[in-house]
């Protein structure tokens, strides 16, 4: 018994240690501080950041592989493509005019060569996708969409081709499946 | 000799990037649509900007759902959209530059495919034709009723008759029902 606590203890150990400090932020939180700064008219108050890096992905991966379902199976195999996700949401307590607002002209996405794959403004609403890509891979997308109630950054690096190829040769299996099942 | 050789391969390495970069901008379909953003006071409602590895990853999430997009996707470079809010007073200011843009298209070789001219909408459709087959396409149809203002640029192998395809997967509203013969 009391090995087995032990045990208990040292499995806890082993998968929070890494994680320590994994689950705020800084880069998404400035972010926001960018946006403030550079719009005087904003005012973000911050609801949730979470950031899950890559050890957090792993152990998350390691214990969905060790369940013999395979959903659980599929979704170790997503999280191997990916490397970290990060996602802010910030209350809007005050807001600019959202034509002026402009967020891939911040330093910040300029210097470190974001491009602008999709901006899209409804009247209420505005949206935009950042995205790098290396080695003829997107590796990075940023999403930031903004309306009058919240602010919402989120940012996924990975190998972002091969996770949509799988997700979509499961599919297409997982479909054949279903539908070998209804024949029968 | 190896130190040359590391050189030369630690240079490639530098310029490989900017050189890809560039290629597309080289390419006889492509037009640069950044220019049309100045003729309005306005920043751009809509920008869609997908080109290589992110062009791929829309081919492949249409897949299973879509497969002749996917094929039809698979087969372009780059797609470019601009849309803008275009107010009566700038109506003719704005269609006179597109006109201006029109003609320095033709000087280039581009062909004319459609032309419509009427009080509330004015469209040009040209296509680049190169050994035989489409490599680009332009589509500017200026109308200030909203959301119709839109400039296009899509390079590749297009099939004209499946631009409608396009226009709906890019929600590009003005290309939605089009459809083009592949007789011009």
């Amino acid at each position: 018994m009391r090995y087995r606590m032990l045990l208990v203890v040292f499995v806890l150990l082993c998968t929070t240690l890494p994680l320590a400090g994994c689950f705020y932020s800084r880069e998404i939180a400035h972010t926001r501080r960018d946006l403030e700064r550079h719009y005087p008219d904003a005012d973000f108050d911050q609801k949730v950041v979470v950031s899950l890096g890559p050890a957090s992905l792993h152990t998350l991966g390691w214990l969905a592989g060790l369940a013999p379902e395979e959903e659980a199976q599929m979704a170790h195999d997503y999280l191997s493509e990916i490397d970290r996700v990060k996602v802010g949401v910030y209350e809007v307590r005050r807001l600019p005019d959202l034509d002026d607002f402009d967020p891939p002209s911040l330093f910040r996405f300029e210097r470190d060569g974001w491009e602008v794959a999709v901006k899209a403004q409804e009247d209420e609403e505005i949206i935009w996708v950042l995205y790098r890509e290396q080695y003829d891979e997107v590796r990075d997308i940023y999403a930031i969409v903004l309306n009058d109630d919240e602010l919402v950054l989120a940012r996924v690096q990975g190998h972002l081709n091969r996770l949509l190829e799988r997700v979509m040769d499961d599919h297409y299996e997982l479909r054949n499946f279903v539908a070998d099942l209804d024949l029968k | 000799m190896w130190k040359r050789l590391l050189f030369c391969g630690w240079m490639l390495v530098l310029v490989a990037p900017a050189w890809a970069q560039d290629a597309i901008e080289r390419d006889p379909g492509y037009v640069n649509l950044d220019e049309i953003e100045g003729w309005f006071s306005k920043e751009p409602k809509i920008v869609v900007n997908v080109k290589g590895a992110l062009l791929n990853l829309v081919a492949e999430a249409s897949r299973y759902e879509d497969p002749e997009l996917a094929d039809l996707l698979r087969k372009l470079k780059s797609i470019q959209v601009r849309g803008f809010d275009l107010r009566w007073s700038d109506f003719e200011d704005v269609q006179r530059r597109a006109t201006a843009l029109s003609r320095r298209l033709e000087s280039r070789g581009w062909d004319t495919v459609v032309r419509v001219r009427d009080e509330e909408e004015y469209v040009d459709i040209h296509v680049r034709v190169e050994g035989g087959t489409i490599a680009g396409m332009v589509v500017m149809v200026v109308s200030p009723d909203e959301d119709e203002t839109v400039f296009v640029n899509i390079v590749g192998q297009i099939d004209p008759e499946q631009i409608g395809r396009l226009g709906r997967k890019f929600d590009i509203e003005p290309l939605n029902d089009m459809t083009l013969k592949r007789d011009f």
